[in-house]
């Protein structure tokens, strides 16, 4: 009964499931088609596959520098993230004071704020500072992003025992020391939710590049997508190249991952 | 005068323990004040302004902006339309994710498989999704759905992306494609949190399914619908690449996001103050969703438990 039961779900789920993996499919499929293929027949996923498209686009479009531009402003935002929230719930959470509890209530605050709200403005501030179409002034905009990564460094670092801690100053371990020797290496787990959440969103940003880095050389791979919509929208094997290596790395991170990443995610939402 | 050495001694000892201990705020400080808190500020101030980008003045024009926001044509079609999807997609994933949530959390073959396939999509960017569906839901004969209809079923090819109603429909389909997954997972956490002791002793009370469902499973699910009906309002709200990647904000508008305004209004026609203006009031206007939705939950939750 309970073996038939199951059987059944699995049966009744296949054709969502099928629903649900059909457009990534159809995309890598259609990156392996010849143009000629692809109007005849767009949609089936037997035929003689070439790379054809993805030359095209490595020539055509500098797909290998905006790869690389992917990987550095990922890099570099995620790393910044991970490092710079937990140095900033570490007084909050060690040394509580009136400002600092003030300090953290700002910063999480920020959770709430649509950041787009605040593109007039911010977009002005890139101008006048010359870091608008520059890889770092996109990196510090993620960088002001640390909000929920700060949330939940403070929410893992309370479970941790106070006299861990006391007991490390006594040892003569500095204010400086203490964090980078004991509090910071124990907090692993929570990287590890930090660096997930922040590896995808990151990653796969639209509106920022889209707004802070219009120039060719800059652009991240999101942005190669847009181009060849509005240059050669009717050859969609370009396009879903590009797609396909936006979407490798991350498949492969995502297999590497998922198991962190539904319990990073459940870890974050029962706190949240 | 020994005693006031040392007392000066641990004071100022303690200044600099504290001062080390605030150095460690400098650097998000540092980018949260430069990216969020100073430009909330300077929203503030241009939004009763008369500033852009060609004129520098700070000309004062007290409420103009929020006045003049009320009579601008784009502005409240955004706003339709992002109260449209919103409330769409809150309600449509919410419907979908708890029964698929029920079911991923019984046992059954290639559970896993399945598990992970669902929550995939919510891993690549909405932008690229959209980008995709556009040529699957293309209006032309050509589109995977339209050549269904018309192959298939013999019936009329729809405009999908071409007529208001289909387009904005659209948009909230795909929405529930790949969102669904995602909030699953988060109602399957929970799920997993219930104690099995509950289910046996409801069991044992002679409780039927439907019943066990009704006064266990749902008034334990009520923390997780918190969370995942608020990422679904603030998302709806926020919401940018997707109807953008699918129509560009058209057709006639319709598709407009409250985003996409506002870097129309405030980037490419330059008009900083009355773009700020729309900022603010979008900001309001998530805030003060959140603290309703989220209080009002909240509310239910003590009262089901």
């Amino acid at each position: 009964m309970g073996k038939r039961a199951g059987m059944i779900k699995t049966i009744i789920l296949f054709p969502l499931a099928l629903i649900v993996i059909y457009p990534f499919l159809f995309i890598v499929a259609t990156s392996l088609k010849e143009q000629t293929e692809i109007s005849a027949n767009p949609y089936g996923l037997i035929f003689t596959p070439t790379l054809e498209n993805y030359v095209a686009v490595f020539e055509r479009f500098s797909v290998a520098r905006s790869l690389l531009n992917n990987f550095e402003i990922t890099i570099f935002s995620v790393a910044g993230i991970v490092i710079f929230a937990a140095m900033a719930a570490y007084p909050i959470v060690f040394n509580p004071n009136r400002f600092n509890k003030m300090i953290s209530g700002l910063i999480i605050m920020g959770y709430l704020i649509p950041t787009q709200a605040l593109l007039i403005p911010v977009y002005q501030i890139m101008i006048k500072t010359k870091l608008i179409n520059q890889v770092p002034g996109v990196i510090f905009l993620y960088l002001a992003g640390s909000s929920l990564a700060v949330f939940l460094y403070v929410g893992y670092m309370k479970t941790l025992p106070k006299d861990l801690f006391e007991s490390a100053t006594i040892d003569g371990c500095g204010v400086w020391g203490c964090f980078w020797k004991i509090i910071f290496p124990l907090m692993t787990p929570m990287i590890a939710t930090v660096v997930i959440f922040n590896v995808f969103f990151v990653w796969n940003d639209f509106i920022n590049p889209y707004l802070f880095l219009s120039s060719p050389e800059n652009a991240t791979l999101v942005l190669q997508v847009l181009k060849t919509r509005d240059q050669f929208a009717v050859e969609w094997g370009l396009g879903l190249s590009i797609t396909t290596v936006i979407m490798l790395p991350l498949l492969v991170f995502y297999i590497f991952t998922q198991k962190y990443l539904i319990k990073g995610m459940t870890e974050g939402a029962v706190k949240g | 005068m020994v005693n006031r050495l040392i007392h000066s001694m641990r004071a100022n000892n303690k200044f600099s323990r504290n001062l080390q201990f605030e150095l460690f705020l400098v650097p998000v400080l540092l980018f949260y004040s430069s990216f969020v808190l100073i430009p909330m500020i300077l929203s503030f101030i241009y939004s009763f302004t008369e500033i852009s980008f060609q004129n520098v003045s700070y000309s004062f024009l007290g409420f103009e902006n929020y006045k003049a926001l009320m009579e601008d044509e784009l502005v409240k079609a955004s706003m339709g339309y992002t109260a449209i999807y919103t409330i769409g997609t809150t309600v449509l994933v919410t419907l979908a994710a708890i029964p698929l949530a029920l079911v991923l959390d019984s046992k059954f073959p290639g559970r896993n498989t399945y598990r992970a396939t669902f929550y995939f999509p919510s891993c690549v960017s909405a932008f690229v999704l959209g980008f995709v569906f556009q040529y699957l839901l293309s209006s032309d004969d050509n589109g995977f759905l339209n050549s269904i209809l018309i192959n298939v079923f013999h019936l009329e090819g729809i405009p999908f992306l071409g007529d208001i109603f289909w387009a904005r429909l659209c948009s909230i389909l795909v929405c529930v494609w790949f969102a669904t997954g995602w909030n699953a997972t988060i109602y399957l956490a929970y799920l997993q949190s219930i104690p099995e002791e509950y289910y046996e002793a409801a069991q044992i009370d002679g409780a039927s399914m439907l019943q066990r469902i009704k006064y266990i499973t749902l008034p334990m699910l009520t923390p997780a619908a918190k969370i995942s009906i608020m990422t679904l309002l603030t998302g709806g709200l926020r919401v940018f690449d997707l109807p953008f990647a699918l129509t560009r904000g058209g057709p006639a508008n319709s598709m407009s996001s409250i985003t996409q305004v506002l870097i129309v209004r405030g980037i490419t026609e330059g008009k900083i103050g009355y773009a700020c203006s729309l900022g603010i009031v979008f900001l309001l206007l998530i805030l003060v969703i959140t603290l309703i939705q989220t209080s009002a939950m909240s509310k239910l939750e003590e009262k089901v438990n």
